[in-house]
């Protein structure tokens, strides 16, 4: 029964058209933010997407008051700007003031997002029904993308990867030694800059499908995961697009069997258990796997210790 | 009492409760911790009032403080295992925690939360809720419960001031007097959590964030007490509380939306205007300093070139050192009215004792 159910939504994705297209928006959000989620992970500034993705929020209410459209590029265009502005901001606080990273972080996320909610609710009460579906940018609603939407997240996918292809071996070191970087006479600084458009980027992409609340979980979780398994950058981030994309695509399909369900949080759940397996079963750090060696190890000792007591006690 | 000094009165309770916990969590560094334990009190919630079938309010609060309790453990857990840096754990469980509470909500129709309204809130129908003792009307009962929450966030800080304060600073010291951080940071989580469960339903989960950070943020810039850290913070969030109030009557927009959006512009003031920290007297330092310095290297550079017998003119200064001649002028002068040179008939700078002093000072560090 279930299995059947399974197959057929499984097979939804070759035959219906609607889910097709949500289906592969939320697999280009998946594999791209699980690709560029590594980095934030291993620069250490995990919840800086966070930050990022709310201060988004208030673009998208800025750009529908300016352009009067909800064509999906003007959204994304403001939701960029103010990413960044809300990024900069963080930074500016944090370089200013004695104020640390992460109240800097809790400042920008909850001023720029109430910022958003006020635009949004100005926009509810002047624009009359027009605005409707603005609100779906906070759990995101993958079943509203169109076809266009998803060749507009497509374009930008692909462009964030041909930059990550290209600027790979600066994004390592900037990433894993910036002073060396420095040393060798890479820009470091526009690196980490060009590093943070691309994930500015991943997060406007990421605001159809899993929303501005949810999408810090799409940079970190399945990056975390990938690295349970792998400790080469290299494949540490086609895994962690992989695990990204898996999760884009079971989350939507689960969330179209029923009615007004977001996206987001489904996602969110399956990358997580992604992680949590990746936890228990990776095979060089797993908590199954160190059990077991432990055990052995513990057996081994305690074998080794009764023979060497046997040898200087033989009578007991 | 009106619908709008009850709602006032709320926001101002609720900026009062975060802010004053708020000033430990900004010193602790712990404000992500405060965003995630907001977001999954959701989760709490939401199975409480599956659990009691009613949002009591009792029910209600032991479940988001358990939910909070859960996700500070489930953090450490994570971060303990080695394996996960403790930003990154953060960002794993809030999330996780928030998405099953959203879904619960979403699918079950019978819980009366709407999915947006746990983001900001529904202050807007604080005063309809009224709390009857004996079917006798008391009032607001979010003014009740969040009267008695103030009450226990500042006798939660008055008692344990001392051990707060030390176990905030140097938790060695802590640890050294037998003050028992862990228990000390496991009760301001339990606070926080308290706290945010009883704002969540009146402002919702990033509001209650930016009340708890905000404000504190902001008082922090301005003191180096933290009494008086704490006072202005509650201060802050108040003015922040009551400006944001009238700019949501005024344009007709989210009430919570724009408490924090007015809590920013508070901050963004004290940011750019504060003394001693903010932006402004920073610039005004820097520039005094660097103009300080470069006194300092235009004596030495006069001092080389009397030693090797040339003739230093403002003009020779500034095309010497790259300055602009205007600023090499401002400089000289500067260190004529100090009487650190002196000027001949023609022009050419020479120095007086101090200014050699002052030089050699330079040169020796």
């Amino acid at each position: 029964m279930v299995l059947e159910e399974i197959v057929t939504i499984f097979f939804g994705i070759f035959t219906d058209y609607t889910l097709r297209y949500v289906a592969l928006g939320s697999a280009i959000l998946g594999i791209t933010s699980g690709a560029l989620g590594c980095f934030t992970v291993l620069r250490k500034q995990s919840l800086f997407g966070d930050a990022l993705s709310h201060a988004a929020l208030p673009g998208i209410g800025i750009a529908y008051l300016f352009a009067g459209t909800k064509d999906s590029l003007f959204l994304m265009l403001g939701a960029a700007v103010f990413a960044w502005f809300g990024g900069i901001v963080t930074l500016g606080i944090t370089s200013t003031t004695r104020i640390k990273q992460d109240a800097a972080l809790g400042i920008t996320l909850s001023v720029f997002f109430g910022l958003g909610i006020v635009l949004l609710t100005y926009l509810q009460s002047t624009g009359g029904a027009s605005q409707g579906g603005l609100d779906r940018f906070l759990f995101g609603q993958a079943a509203a993308l169109i076809e266009t939407d998803v060749l507009n997240l497509g374009i930008l996918a692909a462009g964030c990867f041909v930059v990550l292809i290209v600027f790979f071996k600066e994004f390592k070191i900037a990433t894993f030694d910036s002073a060396f970087g420095q040393s060798l006479g890479f820009p470091t600084r526009y690196l980490s800059a060009l590093l943070t458009s691309v994930i500015v980027v991943a997060v406007v992409i990421g605001l159809h499908t899993v929303g501005v609340v949810l999408m810090v979980s799409m940079l970190i979780t399945p990056a975390a995961a990938a690295r349970q398994w792998i400790s080469s950058l290299k494949n540490m981030l086609i895994l962690s697009a992989i695990f990204g994309g898996i999760s884009g695509v079971v989350g939507s399909m689960i969330s179209s069997t029923t009615e007004g369900m977001s996206t987001g949080p489904i996602i969110v759940i399956t990358i997580t258990t992604i992680l949590g397996i990746s936890l228990m079963f990776s095979p060089k750090q797993g908590y199954l796997f160190q059990y077991i060696r432990k055990k052995r190890q513990y057996q081994n000792n305690s074998k080794t210790i009764s023979s060497i007591s046997k040898e200087t006690n033989p009578r007991s | 009492m009106s619908a709008d000094l009850i709602i006032i009165g709320t926001a101002m309770l609720v900026a009062a409760n975060c802010a004053s916990i708020g000033a430990f969590l900004v010193l602790r560094q712990m404000a992500m911790m405060s965003d995630a334990i907001s977001h999954a009190v959701l989760l709490g919630i939401v199975i409480a009032v599956f659990v009691v079938g009613g949002r009591e309010t009792v029910p209600v609060i032991v479940g988001g403080v358990l939910s909070g309790i859960l996700t500070v453990s489930l953090v450490e857990l994570l971060y303990r295992t080695g394996r996960l840096k403790k930003d990154s754990s953060i960002g794993i469980v809030f999330p996780f925690l928030f998405a099953i509470g959203v879904i619960l909500v979403t699918q079950a129709g019978n819980v009366h939360i709407d999915a947006q309204h746990v983001l900001y809130g529904s202050i807007e129908f604080v005063p309809f809720d009224t709390l009857y003792v004996d079917e006798i009307n008391i009032g607001s009962k979010s003014l009740w419960v969040l009267g008695i929450l103030a009450i226990a966030n500042i006798s939660f800080i008055a008692i344990l001031y001392k051990e707060l304060k030390i176990s905030t600073f140097d938790a060695s010291l802590a640890v050294s007097v037998g003050m028992m951080p862990v228990l000390i940071h496991y009760l301001l989580m339990i606070m926080v959590a308290t706290t945010a469960v009883v704002a969540f339903e009146s402002v919702g989960a990033i509001l209650v964030i930016a009340f708890f950070i905000v404000p504190a943020a902001g008082a922090y810039l301005l003191t180096d007490r933290l009494s008086r850290m704490i006072v202005l913070s509650v201060g802050l969030g108040i003015i922040s509380a009551i400006t944001g109030y009238m700019l949501a009557i005024l344009a007709d927009v989210s009430i919570a939306g724009s408490m924090a959006t007015m809590a920013g512009v508070v901050f963004g003031l004290i940011w750019v205007f504060a003394p001693n920290r903010g932006l402004i007297s920073r610039w005004r330092r820097i520039s005094k300093q660097r103009f300080e310095i470069d006194v300092g290297i235009m004596l030495t550079h006069v001092k080389d070139k009397i030693e090797l017998h040339h003739q230093v003119t403002p003009l020779s200064i500034s095309s010497a050192l790259g300055w602009t001649f205007e600023y090499s002028k401002k400089i000289c002068e500067f260190a004529l009215e100090r009487k650190l040179a002196g000027k001949d008939d023609l022009g050419n700078l020479s120095l007086t004792e101090s200014g050699r002093k002052k030089a050699e000072h330079y040169t020796a560090n």
